[in-house]
């Protein structure tokens, strides 16, 4: 069992974890925004998400937060006419991933504001173990 | 020194409460995650005195004072997300400020009182 603030820094520590998980699947989406297939009428990359779940860390007894089930969206593929692209249907449309730049740069602030927080609780967790430890020096 | 071992028991209290943040503000984008809150230093005080004492090898060691976090009711907490998760992390980093600022005001309070006994040894 650690003391409160150690487990309050491991704490804040999976959340850091966690986020930038986030903001890894939201680079990627950004940097796939054009990855159309190559082969007549294939898929497109589709958008990656990331999905948070509250895990009790049992050596601890720290709460912590786990980010390890990366999901694909299902909503429906963009569809562009480009009759001659590679990936082209009968029809001369290209299937374009499902990434939305707008939705992607709003998730990835959320990321940071998160992150910010997070990192905010180390410094104040940490500065309680000094306060602390600065009592035994006396004077 | 009874004033050590309030300001030591307010400490553990305090420490115990940023744990709390600290797990909220992990969880702030958990869908369903509901805030949590610590038991108040009122009635971790009250406590004392009632735990059980260990007597035999066989008994389980049973901390008298238990600081317990009890969620939220609805609300209590500033604002509610549609996955349904009630950390607010505006208000969880006030907490954590003012944990942080009662903490340097309790080790404020034992290192001068430390010192006053210690003048009053060298005297």
């Amino acid at each position: 069992m650690l003391d409160a603030l150690t487990a309050s820094m491991r704490t804040a520590a999976s959340g850091l974890e966690a986020q930038s998980m986030r903001m890894r699947a939201v680079s990627e989406n950004l940097a796939n925004m054009e990855s159309a297939g190559a082969t007549r009428g294939s898929d497109p990359y589709r958008r990656k998400l990331v999905t948070f779940e509250a895990s009790l860390d049992g050596l601890s007894g720290a709460e912590l937060v786990t980010a390890n089930h990366i999901i694909r969206d299902t909503q429906p593929f963009r569809l562009e006419f480009q009759p001659g692209h590679p990936a082209a249907n009968e029809a001369g449309y290209v299937k374009l991933p499902n990434v939305n730049m707008i939705v992607e740069a709003a998730d990835m602030r959320e990321a940071n504001r998160s992150y910010e927080a997070n990192l905010q609780v180390i410094k104040q967790a940490r500065d309680m173990i000094s306060m602390t430890i600065d009592l035994l020096k006396g004077q | 020194m009874y004033l050590f071992d309030l300001a030591s028991r307010h400490m553990t209290w305090l420490g115990g409460r940023q744990a709390v943040t600290a797990a909220n503000i992990a969880n702030a984008d958990t869908p369903g995650y509901r805030a949590k809150a610590i038991t108040d230093f009122d009635s971790v005080l009250g406590q004392t005195g009632l735990g059980l004492s260990v007597t035999a090898p066989g008994h389980l060691p049973l901390h008298g004072e238990t600081i317990t976090a009890i969620e939220l009711r609805p609300g209590e907490s500033w604002d509610q997300a549609h996955s349904g998760n009630t950390v607010s992390i505006e208000s969880e980093l006030m907490k954590a400020g003012q944990t942080s600022r009662m903490m340097s005001l309790d080790t404020g309070i034992a290192r001068s009182f430390h010192r006053m006994l210690l003048s009053s040894l060298k005297a």
